[in-house]
């Protein structure tokens, strides 16, 4: 079977030549924080992943604000409410099933939807947002405000790869993403300079 | 009475993947028993062939969040054994208390949130949250310990990324290690209500003689590394692992079936303990004579308890690990650089599930060329059945209700991961 090697990349060399090293909370959490999520061994569950890299590589020719952080936090399960923790405002991203076209994405609420566990219906099952989600719900616990990008999947069939359609929306993705950080925020202006 | 009961569980919940519990018994007589795997095979070992050999680990560890800890240490291990690489002291002390966060992660994910809510009659952890919220806030506290333990180890909270064959990418600072252990400190209130909490549960009475399989090691309860040693007498080296696992496929299930002795083996927190239950620490040794559990133990209910044991263990062990490396100060190495030659290698360690393996041959471009991993839960699918078909006949007169509900507790218990146990196919490389 051959495969397109240009979606194929496990590189943690390439996480902190990017500046997208996840240590953010020793030095000091940042209160910002993007989060990819999702499994890049099940094909498009694993594009929160993919955007998180490919913005990696964006934010070297324009630096992200210093009050955000990037992070890949893959399959968490209900570790994700751990992630949470501290941060005033997380971006999500993760592969949604919605049912409109592949490699579609949304920009939503958390209040806006109602997530579903099941497996066939929602793939965010699989990173455990909804059951982390109600699980804080049920504690009462403070989240953070929270934005999702959710992204339509083709497949969540075992491969090491996006689908064609799915790898093509990552770039409208990380443009929306990085929209979402330098608009809404107004400290963008005070942000490094970059190349 | 003569019973007749039809069970047909599809999807057994709060497992990590999907199975299903087939039972159906006519007057009184048990005719068919077991469990469906109807999980869509993965091919990890397809993944990793024709890779570098430096991006197994992070592959593998994307194999589930749960165990992806153990997956990259048992993939570093068998790279490390593949191309004779030795780790230093420091490097070994690094591996080992991250395993420690990582098995601290796991079992309070298992024991609190995926077996307490069957003690309290309800569905999930949501629910249980409701019932008795300061239990499962306090399971998230240590999980978050656990998982900033690993973070400041491996770089990144779930999938580790500092960890490289021949030692670590990125090291810990002391302030941080101390840091850590001053939480770990902290931390042994929330152990000992954990103990205090699960010593009042009443665990279903059930007893099963079988095979017990574990790594071990002459100075210290094994989680890397060591000899594979059953109860029924076996010692095998690693690279001998399938003398042991014996894999073969069956009908019903896309996860294989494994065998030593007997005709089943079970693999994971009992099999640990019943095996090195002398290497425990102290506190964990204590711990287990107040949860009422000894060596041999064959009650698989049990292997729950034995996960409390290990908490009780991964502290204190991890407490003490953050001791040494904190008095031998931390020391930034050489990276390890590829010769140019390849090897074959078996990794292997102790996964919360139980005992990982992973085979790699690298050539000698530092390619993968052939790739074969054993996972714990693939393991112990055979074991299940044996303690599925001894357990119905037991408990049949009290109706399909209660049966349903002591299989799905005893599945449980084994703390499968289902979809991470299936790979059903041995893939041929031409």
């Amino acid at each position: 079977m051959k495969k397109d090697r240009s979606t194929r990349k496990f590189s943690s060399r390439r996480a902190v030549e990017f500046g997208i090293w996840d240590l953010g909370f020793m030095i000091g959490m940042k209160p910002i924080l993007i989060l990819g999520l999702g499994n890049l061994l099940q094909g498009d569950d694993g594009v929160g992943c993919r955007v998180v890299e490919e913005l990696g590589e964006a934010t070297c020719q324009a630096p992200l604000p210093d009050e955000v952080e990037v992070m890949d936090g893959g399959t968490p399960g209900v570790g994700l409410l751990n992630l949470l923790d501290g941060r005033k405002r997380v971006i999500l991203v993760d592969a949604a099933e919605m049912g409109i076209a592949p490699g579609e994405f949304r920009r939503f609420a958390p209040q806006e939807i109602t997530l579903t566990g099941s497996r066939e219906r929602f793939s965010l099952h699989r990173s455990g947002v909804a059951d982390a989600l109600a699980l804080a719900n049920e504690l009462r616990i403070e989240l953070p405000e929270i934005v999702f990008f959710g992204i339509q999947p083709a497949s969540v069939e075992w491969r090491d790869s996006l689908s064609l359609s799915v790898h093509a929306a990552v770039p409208r993705v990380v443009e929306a993403v990085l929209n979402e950080v330098r608009l809404v925020q107004p400290w963008h202006l005070r942000s490094r300079q970059g190349k | 009475m003569a019973q007749n009961v039809k069970i047909d569980i599809h999807h057994v919940t709060r497992v990590e993947g999907h199975g299903n519990i087939v039972v159906n018994a006519k007057n009184g007589v048990l005719e068919e028993c077991r469990l469906d795997i109807v999980e869509t095979p993965r091919f990890f070992e397809a993944m990793l062939r024709g890779r570098p050999y430096t991006e197994a680990s992070h592959i593998t560890s994307r194999i589930c969040g749960i165990c992806a800890v153990g997956h990259a240490t048992a993939s570093l291990r068998a790279s490390e054994n593949a191309l004779g690489v030795e780790l230093s002291e420091q490097a070994w002390l690094l591996r080992k208390l991250i395993f420690f966060g990582e098995m601290l992660d796991s079992h309070v994910l298992h024991t609190y949130m995926l077996v307490a809510p069957d003690f309290f009659k309800v569905g999930s952890v949501i629910p249980l949250a409701g019932i008795a919220p300061d239990a499962v806030l306090r399971a998230l506290r240590m999980k978050k310990l656990a998982g900033d333990l690993c973070a400041i180890i491996g770089g990144r909270h779930t999938h580790p990324i500092a960890m490289s064959v021949g030692g670590f990418t990125h090291l810990p600072t002391v302030d941080e290690l101390k840091a850590m252990r001053a939480r770990l400190i902290d931390s042994r209130k929330d152990v000992d209500e954990t103990v205090a909490l699960f010593k009042t549960l009443p665990w279903p009475k059930f007893e099963r003689e079988t095979e017990y399989v574990a790594l071990s090691k002459p100075d210290e309860y094994a989680f890397i590394d060591g000899t594979i040693t059953t109860t029924d007498g076996g010692k095998y080296h690693l690279n001998d692992y399938r003398k042991v696992t014996n894999e073969k496929c069956v009908e019903h299930s896309s996860s294989k079936h494994c065998a030593h002795k007997r005709d089943s083996y079970m693999v994971g927190a009992l099999a640990r303990f019943n095996v090195n239950y002398q290497q425990l620490n102290p506190k964990a040794k204590e711990a287990a004579d107040a949860l009422g559990i000894k060596p041999i133990c064959t009650n698989p209910y049990y292997n729950t308890v034995a996960q409390v044991v290990e908490i009780v263990h991964s502290t204190e062990e991890a407490i003490k690990v953050c001791d040494q490396l904190i008095a031998r100060g931390i020391k930034k190495e050489e990276a390890y650089k590829f010769a140019g030659k390849g090897g074959t290698g078996v990794g292997s360690c102790e996964v919360p599930r139980g005992i990982l393996f992973h085979n790699y041959e690298i050539g000698d471009d530092g390619n993968i060329v052939n790739a074969n991993c054993i996972i714990p839960t693939g393991q112990n699918m055979a074991n299940i059945e044996a303690d599925m078909r001894a357990l119905v006949p037991q408990i049949l007169d009290q109706g399909q209700e209660k049966v349903t509900f002591g299989l799905e507790m005893l599945v449980r218990a084994y703390d499968p991961c289902i979809s991470c146990s299936v790979h059903f196919l041995n893939v041929k490389f031409v």
